[in-house]
């Protein structure tokens, strides 16, 4: 996958495209505003990481040019303005997704896949999803595994949905708490902690190999590990 | 009622100057009146004295000259007259016993020295007066020479009347004045006092509408503008100095971050990634605080209302929904009695407020006991209620706990960063609400109020 990083203050972008690169991505890195848009509109990426506070030119007024210029690639906000109306006028503004620094590399991680695999995705909204041997049917609400039927509450429901429509892919607490729970707000205590290990104890107590794992620093990951 | 009325009317600066002004006019107006209906009595009295004296006198000569029997068929005489109805003649002797004149008997007692009197013409309450000059004379007899003072009574009369009449228009005057200038001024402060309950209830981009002028009405209004003018700069000041604070912080942290997740990755060891973690850990709780105070100093500078109706029965049911779990995981329960209310305001900020009040009523209340929601109507207000069992907060510590960072003594070794129920006012004052403190003794109840819609 090809991402453009466009990041002024270089010990953070060194640390990215590093980052980036061992996890299997092509990393272009432009330091200003302008290098950026001239990147973005003369080649083709997967994805956009873009700072907001760019020298040359400012982010949200790039994005702007990009998106009026009908170029669709999924774009990652970066900022140090982390309030929740920034994070809104920055998705106004075009942004797919908006992160607050300072922020860990697996946050990044994690909604960097989370906007490929939404785009990849966007196309089709499966009725039925299968992680192993758990299976979830959104039409009748029920979820098996390995044929059993788990009785969960509609707030499991919708944490597992999004869970398993992010299978083998890091979702951290944020993400869980905006998509799940549609609040932007800072809980302070492991409340989201609490909420995952009531499903998991539904999903993997005696049914098999457990498939909700915890991710230190980052958050967490339904799926098969070895 | 009418008491309670009387009261709220004087209760008002503007009607107690009204009042006072008016009962001043009345009194000097009284005293004037007063003093001139007297000064008219007397000046009135002494035309008749004059009169009296000078027919007394005519009497006096001819007794003087010719005896009693003279004055007593002068007398006689006189009251046979029907031309000069008005004047009155009566000759006693020492005994009382009339000799001549208008009465058959004496009406009044006598004085036993010359002077004047005064008695009604006959028994009617609304009798005529004669004012009489009396004189004994040598031999005992007294001689009573007087004249009926109608005019003059009626004229005191007419004047009394007139003197009343001109006391109810001024009092009918006084109160008219009275509601005029209450209007007025209540018109003249009409555009100010709302601008200032406008600008209370969170909206600082509102102005006095001028008045031309000098006065102090148009005075209030400009001086009112220019305070507001000076606040908003000052507001505008501090929100911008959030924004250069927090930018300049955040990059430094964000290297600070990237420098120990740099130095987790290359750690030689497990001693040395288990140190780097410790580090990493505290790093997120510094910048937790951090985003904290950002978030607690974002919400104070913005000055304006929410203008979004909102469900907040919704969103305190969604709060107390996640909270549920946590609180069971420590054996306690959440009892909620949410009614349906809606206010103007932020969704976020509210799930915010209710998350952070059930947070700290789950940490200090004891496993095993009941933490109770509630969500009702007072008057023109939500009012949400958080009670738990835990260790309450003493009275003189109340309006200390809503401070930034701190945290009581016996709160120490539990986690919390101390700003938790700083933000909590913070909202609901964003709001336009009201939040306090009570004892459920034991434990502690925050009572929020917030204006409905």
């Amino acid at each position: 996958m090809r991402v453009l990083l466009v990041e002024d203050e270089p010990l953070i972008s060194e640390f990215i495209a590093k980052g980036l690169r061992e996890a299997g991505h092509n990393v272009d890195h432009a330091a200003t505003g302008t290098d950026g848009l001239h990147m973005a509109t003369h080649e083709t990426y997967d994805a956009l990481i873009l700072d907001r506070m760019l020298p040359g030119l400012e982010g949200l007024e790039l994005l702007r040019i990009l998106r009026a210029s009908g170029h669709r690639t999924p774009v990652l906000m970066l900022s140090s303005l982390g309030d929740v109306e920034q994070r809104i006028l920055g998705l106004r503004s075009g942004a797919d997704d908006y992160l607050a620094k300072p922020f860990s590399f697996a946050e990044l991680m994690a909604r960097l896949e989370g906007l490929l695999r939404r785009q990849a995705s966007s196309l089709e909204t499966p009725m039925h999803l299968r992680v192993a041997d758990l299976e979830m049917d959104l039409l009748k609400r029920s979820v098996k595994r390995a044929g059993q039927t788990l009785e969960l509450q509609p707030r499991e429901f919708r944490l597992l949905e999004f869970l398993m429509r992010h299978a083998e892919q890091v979702v951290t607490r944020t993400m869980l708490l905006e998509a799940v729970w549609d609040y932007h707000f800072d809980p302070q205590t492991n409340v989201i902690d609490v909420h995952v290990s009531r499903l998991r104890q539904k999903i993997d107590r005696d049914l098999g190999p457990p498939l909700l794992h915890t991710i230190r620093g980052a958050g967490y990951l339904l799926g098969m590990r070895a | 009622m009418l008491l309670a009325g009387l009261r709220n009317f004087v209760g008002s600066t503007l009607n107690r100057l009204v009042l006072a002004y008016g009962f001043g006019l009345v009194l000097v107006f009284g005293i004037i009146a007063a003093v001139g209906l007297l000064t008219f009595d007397h000046v009135l009295d002494s035309d008749t004295r004059q009169t009296v004296y000078a027919e007394h006198e005519g009497l006096m000569e001819i007794y003087r000259n010719d005896g009693r029997n003279a004055i007593k068929l002068i007398i006689d005489e006189r009251v046979k007259e029907t031309v000069n109805r008005e004047a009155f003649y009566l000759l006693v002797d020492k005994n009382s016993v009339v000799l001549a004149g208008h009465r058959s008997q004496v009406p009044i007692s006598l004085p036993h020295r010359k002077g004047w009197i005064r008695f009604p013409w006959n028994a009617a309450p609304d009798s005529d007066e004669i004012l009489a000059y009396v004189q004994p004379l040598e031999n005992g007899d007294v001689l009573i020479t007087g004249h009926i003072s109608v005019a003059q009574a009626h004229l005191r009369e007419l004047i009394v009347r007139l003197g009343l009449l001109m006391l109810a228009l001024l009092v009918f005057l006084t109160l008219l004045f009275s509601w005029l200038l209450r209007r007025a001024v209540d018109r003249a402060l009409k555009a100010p006092l709302d601008t200032a309950d406008f600008v209370a209830a969170g909206h600082l981009h509102e102005r006095v509408a001028e008045r031309d002028g000098n006065d102090s009405f148009a005075r209030l209004g400009r001086t009112l503008n220019r305070m507001l003018d000076r606040i908003h700069d000052l507001v505008g000041g501090i929100q911008s100095s959030t924004d250069a604070i927090a930018h300049d912080l955040r990059t430094p942290l964000m290297r600070l971050k990237t420098r120990l997740e740099q130095a987790r990755l290359a750690a030689p060891d497990e001693n040395t990634a288990q140190s780097v973690d410790a580090a990493i850990a505290e790093a997120d709780q510094l910048i937790a605080t951090f985003n904290s105070l950002l978030r607690l100093a974002r919400i104070e500078a913005k000055h304006d209302l929410p203008n979004e109706q909102l469900a907040l029965d919704r969103v305190i049911k969604d709060a107390v929904e996640m909270w549920q779990v946590l609180a069971e995981a420590k054996g306690q329960s959440i009892e909620a009695d949410i009614e349906e209310a809606s206010i103007f305001g932020d969704r976020n900020l509210l799930f915010q407020l209710v998350s952070n009040l059930l947070d700290n009523a789950i940490k200090y209340a004891p496993s095993e006991s009941s933490i109770r929601v509630k969500l009702g109507k007072h008057e023109h207000d939500a009012v949400l209620t958080v009670s738990d069992f835990g260790p309450g907060i003493e009275l003189e510590q109340r309006e200390r706990v809503f401070d930034r960072f701190v945290r009581l003594e016996s709160h120490r070794g539990t986690p919390g960063s101390g700003l938790g129920l700083s933000v909590v006012r913070a909202i609901v004052i964003q709001h336009g609400g009201s939040i306090s403190l009570e004892s459920e003794n034991p434990g502690l109840r925050i009572v929020a109020k917030f204006p409905a819609c």
